[in-house]
């Protein structure tokens, strides 16, 4: 068979040229590779694409095995040809005409899908930057900002002036302002934690005292603000010291600034007798006692402070000798010889902060016992009341005498004989035995408050009251507390021995002498909070109290609500504990 | 002129300038002993806080500065070595602002925001001393526009080559042509490598199919392993290129934004302190 091709070009600014070639052959086979009679270079093309054969004039185009064939826009494996039929093979439509004369068939072939622009379609394909991925800076700039300026400036701002926004978070475990929380509670405000209004009433103020004042009503003030009118003082905030969101424990400034700020030259500023003070270390005055002084004349005591370095004496009204009841000998008790140590009377109260007090019945009684007579040592009279002690006296030997058979030569006979039962006392021998009795009480009270027991340990003095003479027992007050000004806790010095500071003791003959150690002897371990090297950093605050004035609550100063107030805070404070 | 790095500009003049900020700031803390301990709300606190503040904003500036040629503001470079130096000191200064205390709130939220920034910056100087050079190496002297202008040259070429050989080869070029691409998501800019790569797939490919043709079409196809070859070592490099260029670029997506969210957390953290004083 024979074709006649034309080649088609389009010329892009329109019209064709075409090249014309007559191919022949048993069959006409398309292709790719060179051996076909139908030659087209494009690798889009299989070697061997399709074959078009003549059958009794008849002509039919087929598939080669693998490649596809499209017949006027239709999937073919095989079609019989027709004028105007167009076949698409790879990139190419081959159409076919009118057969000219002499030609058994007339095709066109036309390259009508251009391959394209590798390097176009590869820079399509490749995204080479970062930017042409789709993320963008500026876009997430603004989302972030967005997010965190709502969330954590816009949020608790609202919250603060829109209880509707504040209760919104109501049940939340969250509030809307939990953002801003810059530390921990102490632990006692925790309850009211997430309430930021509660302490923070007012935007852009610091923390004002009426905050704190809502609960601390009953807070004892510093110090009288009329005879103190210190700046510093009385213009100083509750949180200029107590500094919240520090942790748990952290509310209590404990710096020597604290106090040194005013209290280093005191005199300076205000009429005071107070003394400087600044560092325990370097600059604490000495230790003043505080004692009771007994004023004998007007039977009452005082309270007054000397300084321990002018050896003060106190006069408490009993006499004790430390030294006698600590000597290494031992003392004469019941049941022999006894070596007495500071625990056997001194014992911690419970707390460990002071000492019991010193009681006659436990700490005394077991040696000193007040018996009256010796035949008969389980009898004591009572301890205490004078008048108590005749009236047992005198009930005692008024029973002795009303029995009789009493060793007195001195006594009546109703006293002395023995008695018969059943035998009658005449009226006259109840009188003289009761005489004898009253007379006999007095005599030995006379010896056990002046000579033999009370004596030994009291001030005791006999005054006439009428016929019958009566004694007194001057009043007994023992200190229990000689600095009450400072906390000293006995329990946190256990690793210490009585005697290392109390060391006077063992040699005091007199119960005037005070025997608590001066300052020296606690700046061998403690130090304030300047060179402090080596030993307890100890600031005013571990022994002395801040809010220590006694008749000046801060619910009373000027300005502050009372609790009770019908303030907002307070009512929120309420709703909270109840 | 001769180049300055930015480390040394005008002689150390900002390296110099943010060690005695650092020196001081260490000193004062050290000295300092605040009732309450060291925290942002103490005079020092407030004293580094606002340099902190400041700082941030001066280095925040630079973005402007460098867009805008026409400032006369000092030059970009020493902006940039400021911001550099600053940027390191703000770590210690930041640090001894808050006293060391962190927590679950909107102040510790600007630290670590702060801390990203300033981190991913240190990357971005890290990545500007390193890459320049191994991208220039990579490239040798040609650009990643005329490494793929190589790469269509050589999938036309591998056409050529390919015309006489079996259709199934013809089929593997022309997936090689058609769906290599460079880079691509940011993992892959980032990673350099395509795991499903048309080239390398078709080298394969090719190199299989070849040792099924007869002899006489040896020399078209080993003329297109070579081609294929010297493709496949293109696209190596042109991805490294991506590469080197996304590492380059990439930190600057976790700094700006995220210093723009470290903004707004200094704003709240400001606002909040002085709102809640």
């Amino acid at each position: 068979m024979q074709c006649k091709v034309s080649f088609l070009t389009r010329k892009s600014r329109g019209g064709v040229t075409h090249k014309d070639e007559i191919v022949s052959g048993a069959s006409i086979r398309i292709g790719r590779s060179t051996d076909n009679e139908l030659y087209v270079s494009d690798f889009r093309v299989s070697l061997h694409h399709a074959t078009i054969h003549d059958r009794q004039g008849r002509y039919y185009i087929e598939a080669e095995a693998g490649s596809k064939l499209r017949v006027n826009n239709e999937i073919s494996q095989s079609t019989r040809l027709n004028k105007g039929d167009i076949i698409a093979v790879g990139p190419y439509d081959i159409e076919v005409i009118a057969a000219e004369e002499g030609q058994e068939l007339s095709i066109t072939v036309e390259l009508v899908r251009q391959l394209g622009d590798d390097l176009e379609k590869l820079k399509e394909r490749s995204v080479t930057t970062l930017a042409a991925t789709g993320f963008s800076r500026r876009r997430w700039s603004w989302v972030f900002y967005t997010i965190i300026t709502l969330l954590f400036l816009a949020l608790p701002i609202s919250a603060f002036f829109s209880d509707d926004i504040r209760n919104m978070f109501e049940d939340a475990p969250i509030t809307a302002d939990i953002a801003w929380k810059s530390g921990d509670f102490e632990s006692a405000h925790t309850f009211f934690a997430n309430d930021c209004k509660a302490c923070h009433q007012e935007a852009f103020t610091t923390v004002r005292d009426t905050a704190c004042v809502t609960c601390h009503t009953e807070t004892h003030t510093h110090a009288d603000p009329q005879f103190f009118e210190l700046s510093g003082l009385n213009e100083t905030r509750c949180a200029t010291c107590h500094k919240e969101h520090n942790g748990r424990d952290g509310l209590v400034r404990r710096d020597e600034g604290l106090c040194g700020d005013c209290h280093k030259d005191l005199d300076a500023t205000t009429a005071t007798d107070l003394v400087n003070v600044n560092d325990f270390g370097n600059n604490h005055p000495d230790f003043k006692a505080t004692m009771f002084r007994y004023d004998a004349a007007a039977k009452t005591f005082s309270t007054q402070r000397e300084a321990l370095q002018d050896k003060p004496v106190e006069t408490s009204n009993l006499k004790f000798p430390h030294d006698e009841h600590l000597t290494p000998e031992g003392v004469d008790a019941p049941g022999g010889s006894r070596v007495m140590v500071c625990a056997d009377c001194h014992e911690a109260e419970p707390g460990g902060i002071g000492m019991k007090p010193i009681v006659m019945k436990d700490h005394c009684a077991e040696c000193h016992r007040l018996e009256f007579e010796a035949d008969i040592p389980d009898r004591i009279v009572p301890h205490g009341n004078l008048e108590h002690i005749l009236y047992t006296l005198t009930e005692y030997y008024g029973n002795v005498a009303l029995k009789g058979g009493y060793d007195d030569i001195d006594a009546p006979a109703i006293v002395r004989n023995r008695r018969r039962p059943g035998q009658r006392v005449t009226k006259r021998e109840q009188r003289d035995a009761f005489l004898w009795a009253k007379q006999k009480a007095l005599s030995v009270g006379e010896d056990l408050f002046e000579d033999r027991v009370c004596s030994t340990c009291h001030d005791v003095s006999k005054v006439r009251d009428g016929d019958s003479p009566k004694w007194k027992i001057a009043p007994v007050r023992i200190a229990d507390t000689w600095l009450p000004k400072s906390r000293f806790v006995h329990n946190k010095h256990q690793t210490m021995q009585c005697a290392d500071c109390h060391d006077k003791a063992s040699k005091s003959k007199d119960s005037g002498d005070v025997l608590i150690p001066a300052i020296d002897n606690c700046q061998q371990c403690h130090a304030g909070t300047e060179a402090a090297h080596n030993k307890v950093e100890s600031t005013c605050v571990d022994c002395h109290g801040f809010h220590i004035a006694e008749d000046f609550l801060l619910g009373d100063r000027k300005g502050m609500p009372a609790r009770k107030s019908t303030s907002a805070t307070a009512e929120r404070m309420d709703k909270k504990i109840k | 002129m001769m180049h300055q790095s930015l480390f040394v500009y005008s002689g150390y003049r900002y390296f110099k300038l943010c060690m005695l900020l650092i020196v001081a700031s260490v000193i004062a803390y050290a000295i300092h002993e605040p009732v309450d301990g060291p925290n942002g709300g103490t005079w020092l606190g407030y004293t580094l806080g606002g340099l902190g503040a400041f700082i941030i904003l001066l280095l925040m500036w630079f973005g402007m500065r460098k867009r805008s040629y026409k400032s006369d503001m000092g030059q970009v470079q020493g902006w940039l070595s400021a911001h550099v130096y600053l940027g390191l000191a703000l770590i210690i200064i930041a640090t001894l602002h808050a006293g060391f205390q962190i927590g679950w709130n909107i102040h510790t939220l600007a630290y670590v925001l702060m801390l990203i920034v300033i981190i991913s910056g240190i990357f971005g100087v890290y990545a500007y001393l390193r890459y320049p050079a191994l991208m220039t190496k990579n490239r040798r002297g040609s650009t990643l526009e005329l490494l793929l202008v190589e790469m269509s040259e050589i999938d036309r070429e591998c056409r050529e080559a390919a015309a006489q050989l079996t259709d199934e080869i013809n089929k593997c070029i022309l997936d090689c042509s058609e769906k290599t691409m460079i880079g691509g998501s940011v993992l892959k800019q980032l990673s350099g490598k395509d795991a499903n790569c048309a080239t390398q797939a078709a080298l394969k490919k090719v190199g299989e199919l070849n040792k099924l043709l007869p002899k006489e079409m040896a020399g078209d196809a080993s003329r297109l392993m070579t081609l294929l070859g010297k493709k496949s070592e293109l696209v190596q490099r042109a991805r490294r290129d991506v590469q080197y260029k996304a590492m380059m670029d990439i930190w600057l997506y976790f700094h700006v934004p995220l210093s723009f969210a470290l903004f707004a957390a200094l704003t709240a953290h400001i606002v909040s302190i002085f709102f809640y004083w």
